[in-house]
């Protein structure tokens, strides 16, 4: 009897064991620890919000922290709140990220970055059609040329100091639970972050010989100023659909992030939610982490499901509201 | 006996009972776009595989216009479907990266029933060694270039929808390189996983104006296009994506073709083209319950398959790098 229930066990423990074995082999890229004590971090879009607790937070941890943002005013308070907070003097730049040379120069007078998280961003949610070619240019510009700019300037001396110390750097991308799901009022926010995951799978094959590392780090709505912005032009219709997404506090998504930098994950969820979107996007991404790889696999198909599901309601609420608009 | 019946049973209701409730979940129900007599807008109409979409919808009786950017190359076009259908098409000659242009031309060409957004350039390259003035051609012609066009053509669509009650399409090329990104590809990448952020989030606006969004996968396709591409590509990248065409022309062009009139809304090309599909439906909407049931059941399989892939690129950039040190 005993023996018989032991076989069933082992029956049925085998393949996950197997599963996971495999697993701890395949995993690329390896698994590595980027230490941000006294290491450079840099932080776009970090005079405000999830920026700026990003900064604070790895101020706390002994890095020396350069933030990085358009408005003068801005940099200064936000200093003042890393001072005040940790003791640490930020260095600030002042410079839009859609200037690609103002990015490169603004670069080159700073010491090499370590850990290089692009987390600028704008988002003004509304329908393509009513939308100006202005506005989407303004989101494809900041969110997706402004992180090529920021990378290509911080690329080289990123490499060689890697080189040199022998310790892994980081590239970091702050993305959005709409950078794996485009939902009404998001075309040109979702083409913006989508983007950023092409680039990060294309980029952790590049600079993976030069022990440089790449996060993509998806926050749902996040309690931002820039959050408030972004809502007051949401569309009904997205506020019906995006509100199933639970919000969260910036110094939460920074300290989630700063945990996924320093763990070298590809992918980091802010959420229970997040976790679920990121199973269900894995997509053909790396994973270096065995634990994440194994969820992946064994929840891929119920997260696909469960995908389905929020499809089929997301399409009812449209079909309803318009019905009620009478259109 | 019994316990063979028990067995089938238990294994073949969950599966009845998943694809059952699969057939209640899709969305968007598919319809039937039909393209005879209908105005079918090409853009990369000249060659390629826009200049076999154009052949054969005109073969199928739909009225075609394309769009290019080289008048010379579009008179060749027209005298070649000329020729090989006796179908006239109508030429426009305009760079998409030129929102004013676009819309001269799509006014010009008068409402459009199935908007093909064929056109794209691709250099690719190491991010840390590429020109930002590349990166930027790529984004502007593949992304915003899609943009300008969606926004020119829909208002008339929308017209003509309402007026003779059939539904139309926009129809977008991507590229197995939009739904993985490798060595080389990070600009190519960025530009193409945005269009499916886009698509996602369209499909959502356009549903209840009866316009259906697709998305063409296509591998490595025999066209000018990646010849000149080809000459380009870095070792690693070849040795990646391996150095040869996957898929003819027309082939690609066909597939195109049904599955926008199927409504389908992610359309592969080839059978390794399905696996990535499946691989990253991610939460893309499925209207049919048949892909939606491979969808749910391989999902697993396939991210781990991903996975293996994955393994096995990051071994063949580490082998040349260590081929490079050596040498």
């Amino acid at each position: 009897m005993a023996s018989s229930l032991y076989f069933l066990l082992l029956l049925f423990v085998f393949p996950f064991a197997a599963l996971l074995l495999a697993l701890a082999v395949l995993v690329r890229p390896r698994p590595e620890r980027i230490p941000l004590k006294g290491r450079h971090v840099l932080v776009s879009g970090g005079s405000s919000g999830i920026g700026l607790a990003l900064a604070r937070r790895a101020a706390a941890e002994g890095a020396r922290v350069s933030i990085l943002a358009r408005d003068r005013s801005r940099l200064s308070d936000a200093r003042e709140t890393i001072r005040l907070a940790t003791g640490v003097d930020a260095s600030v730049i002042a410079v839009d990220v859609r200037d690609a040379e103002g990015v490169a120069r603004a670069l080159e007078a700073l010491d090499p970055v370590d850990v290089l998280i692009c987390n600028q961003g704008v988002f003004v949610p509304q329908e393509l059609d009513l939308q100006s070619l202005d506005e989407v240019r303004f989101m494809v510009d900041v969110n997706l040329m402004g992180t090529f700019h920021l990378i290509k300037a911080a690329l080289p001396a990123m490499k060689k100091r890697a080189r040199e110390t022998g310790i892994p750097a980081s590239i970091a991308l702050m993305s959005s639970q709409a950078g794996q799901v485009g939902v009404y009022g998001y075309t040109a926010y979702s083409a913006s972050k989508f983007a950023l995951r092409g680039l990060a799978e294309a980029l952790q094959h590049e600079v993976v010989a030069d022990n440089i590392h790449v996060t993509l780090i998806f926050p749902p709505d996040t309690e931002t100023p820039g959050l408030a912005e972004e809502l007051k032009r949401r569309p009904e219709v997205t506020n019906k659909i995006a509100a199933s997404s639970g919000g969260m506090k910036a110094d939460k998504v920074a300290q989630i992030a700063l945990n996924g930098i320093k763990s070298a994950l590809f992918v980091v969820p802010c959420n229970l939610e997040g976790v679920m979107l990121c199973i269900a996007t894995a997509g053909m991404s790396p994973q270096p982490s065995i634990f994440m790889a194994f969820r992946e696999v064994l929840g891929a198909s119920l997260m696909r499901l469960v995908g389905l599901c929020f499809q089929w309601s997301w399409f009812g609420v449209i079909k309803k509201w318009h019905t009620e608009k009478g259109m | 006996m019994g316990y063979l019946l028990l067995l089938l049973l238990l294994f073949f209701v969950p599966f009845l009972a998943l694809a059952a409730a699969l057939a209640f979940l899709v969305r968007p129900h598919p319809v039937h776009v039909p393209i005879k007599g209908r105005h079918v807008f090409i853009t990369g109409g000249s060659s390629g595989i826009g200049l076999a979409l154009a052949r054969q919808a005109a073969v199928e009786g739909a009225r075609v216009s394309i769009l290019a950017r080289g008048a010379a190359r579009l008179q060749e076009a027209r005298d070649g479907i000329r020729l090989a259908t006796g179908v006239e098409v109508a030429t426009f000659s305009a760079d998409v990266r030129d929102a004013d242009a676009v819309a001269k031309a799509l006014e010009a060409s008068g409402p459009v029933d199935v908007l093909v957004c064929n056109h794209g350039v691709f250099s690719p390259q190491e991010l840390d060694k590429q020109d930002l003035e590349e990166v930027r051609f790529m984004v502007e012609v593949n992304l915003m270039g899609t943009f300008h066009l969606i926004k020119a053509a829909l208002p008339p669509m929308k017209r003509n929808v309402k007026a003779t009650g059939l539904p139309a399409s926009i129809a977008i090329m991507s590229s197995q390189a939009g739904q993985v990104g490798i060595y080389g590809y990070t600009a190519y990448s960025a530009s193409k996983f945005a269009l499916r952020g886009l698509a996602e989030a369209l499909q959502h606006e356009l549903i209840s104006d009866n316009i259906r969004v697709s998305m063409i996968f296509p591998p490595d396709t025999e066209t000018p296009g990646y010849a000149e591409e080809h000459r380009r590509r870095p070792d690693v990248t070849n040795l990646i994506a391996g150095s040869s065409p996957g898929m003819k022309a027309d082939d690609v062009a066909k597939t195109a073709l049904d599955g926008i009139k199927s409504s389908r809304f992610i359309i592969p090309c080839n059978f390794e083209g399905s696996m990535l599909s499946i691989a990253t439906a991610g939460l893309s909407p499925q209207g049919s319950y048949f892909t939606a049931l491979v969808e749910v059941l391989f999902a697993g399989s396939m991210r781990f398959l991903g996975l293996i892939f994955q393994w096995n690129w990051f071994r063949i950039i580490e082998r040349w790098h260590a081929r490079m040190k050596n040498s």
